[in-house]
């Protein structure tokens, strides 16, 4: 996604908040009724750099990192806050001699102040004292409202601190968590339960705690890694799709390509949720598939070629509402008769192929006027034409983060 | 013979299972192994696709637990939990699959359950005792062992898969299982400490429906994939009278012929896929030529040649087929070098190449095209075979007569060709590409 530029010490603030927050709440809170052993200390570190090697990534969405799991784990058998926060950055630490990748000081940020939040939350749950305990003598304890602040954290203010410090400065931030929220929560949620058992019995299993919470996880993301495999599939057969019209002589190369980039950019620019936005995109890819059910010696008109191309895209069976924004882009009757979410869709589309077909100079005053009253008269919707034109100037001025 | 063999063996699997079950029901395991039996149905219901033939669950866990908690006659029985849910859904062969569903999961239960007590026979520690840590996790690599390589042979048996093929795709997923010993020994603790309840259950089920819910919409993905690709090349081939369903009839054969050759279940997945989309590449040859009757001048051909490197531009960006983008781009190339439109020759032809490049022809050949009549199927397997060794694979043309037998394949004579209608002599179907005539450009 093409988003606003932020100052690198405008990213980290979120994280900032957070290790403040958890500091309170650590502050506030109480210590475990039993020191935590000392090799469990030792294993945090060791998992946190395998874990942080292998996260889980779901098909659409940022990667899950599986470290949270054992984080949350030392969080709920009372490892201090700051204690904790040290042991994640020399897990961190650790994974990076293996791996150096991109963007990692930000990921360790997330990683330091998640652990700081779900240890200062864990030791405020603590001091509300609800603790639970299995049969005597079984050494099966836990803090119930630890646990659920702990399950709380994991499952929105990870995502939070994820697209706050990870992404681009977006327009609609809290769309883009509650975003990132749904395409995670089960994986979130999962961490965040096998964190709890493995607090629940980690006296009696000692050491092997960490090894059968994580085996199980890593299984997941071997799982979850195929499930995103196909998915991966999935869009780059419609990207690839785009391209037939082109081999047909009526398109120019790669407009589908520029346009579907563009359109998403556009619908998030716009407030579109992730799923919205997707749909966006693909319909751009696709908006002019109508070539190849048509000959173009017939000369079609543009509401043809977008109902013959609805046609070919409604076949797929899944694509219903995909095809519905492309009959209604270039269709002005159907365009009326669909509703208002569908319609904005729809004016995305045809704005974005507009504006590709003109490929205007931005910068300069008078193309840049011509240009805004081509797409007033093209899609008559002031707010998509303002966010067409606001995404391509950001994409001059900022061309290398596409 | 081969139903002889799978009866055989699936009443064998049936008979030990049963035996495992009787013996251990003897030990009265009571409410507790009702309980177990309870949870085994849950994860059996609930169990998701592995493939078309192939069923995957996370009962493994269920038969750990109880290793743990009530040892191997606590695992059998509880696996008879599953029994009904299998005389019930089963929509053909009720008796034979319930039999051998029911027979396989209690061999393995047991064989699990006697590798867990022989692992900790020595020390007799209880769990959970290190030693007993490692023999549970044996006990969950010999379940999924035996319970994958059980079905892999009763795959094989039924659907005439080479056994070795069967097997390495069913266990490629099927070992995933193995890991959720994880969650099994957490439950045990759990389990032994008493006093958890209904809690235990929700969360183990958190994991157990992360993991599924991932499967199912890995199943619910992958179907629409293949409607995408299959919407999009009929989209491609509708105006085309005379290869309209080609695509899908290489698709289809091919994959046959991959299965009769002894090609793993995933490779011949991706070779369905780029079969079907291995005429991608003529959206780009104008339609007059596809479907001009008679041969074609040498401009229009050199038009026809480029279509398998237009096809493979169009699919360079779908990481899926990379492994299979060969099909698309060489399926018009010989084994002698004289195919198009790279000259390619023997050595660089895959094996995968070699089969949708034989079964294109064989499609090609006993189907009416513009230009020709088609073919009846015996002629064009006699074509082929006259053409193998230079142009074709002879293993692969073997391997395609006898899937073609196997199934009854008929030609596809839906029109009368283009040549014949207007009048015009009309050509003997080969193998050889359409003839170039030498002719000025016909307008």
């Amino acid at each position: 996604m093409s988003g606003r530029t932020r100052g690198p010490i405008g990213h980290y603030v979120p994280g900032l908040v957070a290790v403040l927050a958890g500091s309170g709440a650590w502050l506030a809170g109480a210590p475990p009724e039993r020191p935590v052993a000392a090799h469990h200390l030792v294993l945090i570190v060791l998992a946190v750099a395998v874990t942080e090697l292998l996260p889980i990534r779901p098909p659409r969405g940022r990667p899950v990192p599986t470290s949270t799991a054992v984080v949350a784990l030392g969080a709920l058998i009372g490892v201090a806050a700051p204690l904790l926060a040290v042991l994640t950055f020399c897990g961190w630490a650790l994974a990076r001699l293996r791996d150096r990748a991109a963007g990692a000081l930000a990921n360790l940020v997330v990683s330091v102040s998640t652990a700081w939040v779900l240890a200062g939350l864990a030791a405020f749950g603590r001091s509300l004292r609800a603790p639970w305990h299995g049969a005597p003598g079984s050494g099966v304890e836990l803090d119930l409202v630890s646990a659920v602040l702990v399950a709380l954290v994991l499952v929105t203010v990870l995502p939070a601190l994820q697209v706050l410090i990870l992404g681009d400065e977006a327009r609609f931030p809290l769309r883009r968590v509650a975003d990132e929220i749904r395409a995670t929560w089960t994986a979130d949620l999962a961490i965040a339960s096998t964190a709890v058992m493995g607090a629940l019995v980690h006296r009696p299993l000692g050491p092997w705690t960490l090894p059968s919470m994580l085996i199980p996880l890593l299984a997941a993301r071997i799982g979850l890694a195929r499930f995103a495999g196909v998915t991966a599939a999935y869009d780059q057969t419609i990207r690839a799709m785009s391209r037939l019209p082109e081999q047909l002589g009526t398109v120019s190369a790669e407009h589908g390509v520029r346009v579907g980039s563009l359109a998403r950019d556009v619908a998030f620019e716009l407030g579109a949720d992730a799923t919205s936005a997707l749909e966006i995109e693909q319909a751009a890819y696709l908006h002019e598939l109508g070539h190849i059910r048509l000959e173009p010696e017939d000369r079609p008109t543009r509401a043809e070629l977008a109902q013959a191309g609805a046609r070919v895209i409604a076949s797929a069976g899944d694509l219903d509402r995909v095809a519905a924004i492309v009959h209604a882009h270039g269709d002005p009757v159907q365009l009326r008769q669909v509703d208002a979410d569908l319609a904005r869709a729809a004016r995305i589309v045809a704005a974005c192929c507009e504006v590709d077909g003109y490929d205007p100079d931005l910068t300069d005053g008078g193309q840049r006027h011509e240009v805004t009253v081509r797409l007033v008269r093209a899609v008559e919707d002031l707010d998509v034409v303002r966010a067409v034109i606001d995404v391509c100037e950001r994409r001059v001025r900022t061309p290398a983060r596409r | 013979m081969r139903a002889d063999r799978l009866h055989l063996f699936v009443t064998a699997v049936a008979v030990a299972g049963v035996a495992a079950v009787v013996v251990s029901a003897l030990q009265g395991l009571g409410w507790l192994a009702a309980a177990f039996a309870a949870a085994f149905w849950a994860t059996e219901y609930l169990r998701s696709n592995l493939r078309d033939d192939v069923q995957v669950s996370l009962s493994n866990l269920v038969v750990l637990v109880a290793i743990l908690h009530g040892g191997t006659a606590l695992a059998v029985v509880a696996t008879v939990g599953a029994l009904p849910l299998f005389a019930v859904q089963a929509t053909d062969q009720r008796l034979l699959r319930t039999a051998f569903n029911s027979g396989q999961l209690a061999v393995s239960a047991a064989v699990a359950g006697t590798s867990y007590h022989l692992v900790t026979l020595a020390t007799g520690a209880s769990f959970p005792a290190p030693i007993t840590i490692v023999a549970i996790a044996v006990a969950s690599v010999v379940y999924v062992l035996v319970n994958n390589v059980l079905v892999g042979v009763v795959v094989a048996l039924s659907s005439g898969e080479p056994v070795r093929s069967a097997l390495s795709s069913v266990l490629q997923v099927g070992w995933l299982q193995g890991p959720y010993v994880g969650i099994a020994i957490l439950a045990a603790a759990l389990l032994r400490a008493g006093g958890v309840g209904p809690a235990l259950l929700v969360l183990l089920a958190l994991p157990v429906f992360v993991a599924r819910s991932g499967l199912l919409a890995f199943q619910r993905t992958d179907e629409a994939y293949d409607r995408l690709v299959r919407s999009f090349v009929t989209a491609i081939e509708v105006k085309d009278l005379y290869t309209r369903g080609h695509s899908e009839r290489v698709a289809t054969l091919s994959v046959h012929v991959a299965e009769q050759l002894g090609v793993p279940y995933d490779e011949r997945r991706l070779t369905g896929y780029a079969a079907l989309l291995h005429d991608v590449g003529k959206i780009g040859v104008p339609l007059c030529v596809i479907n001009k009757p008679g041969p074609l001048d040498d401009d229009e051909f050199a038009l026809i040649r480029e279509h398998p490197s237009i096809g493979a531009e169009i699919l360079r960006d779908i990481d899926f087929l990379a492994p299979v983008l060969d099909i698309v781009r060489f399926h018009h190339e010989r084994l002698d070098g004289r195919g198009y439109p790279h000259g390619i020759a023997d050595d660089e032809l895959g094996d995968l190449v070699r089969i949708v490049t034989a079964v294109d022809a064989f499609d090609a050949m006993t189907s009416t095209r513009s230009y020709r009549r088609a073919l009846q199927v015996s002629e064009a397997v006699e074509e082929l075979r006259r053409c193998a060794g230079g142009q074709f694979d002879p293993d692969v043309v073997e391997a395609l007569a006898v899937v073609v037998e196997r199934l009854g394949w008929q030609p596809t004579i839906e029109f009368a060709s283009a040549a014949e209608l207007h009048g015009h002599d009309i050509p003997q179907g080969g193998a050889a590409e359409r003839q170039v005539s030498r002719s000025e450009p016909s307008s």
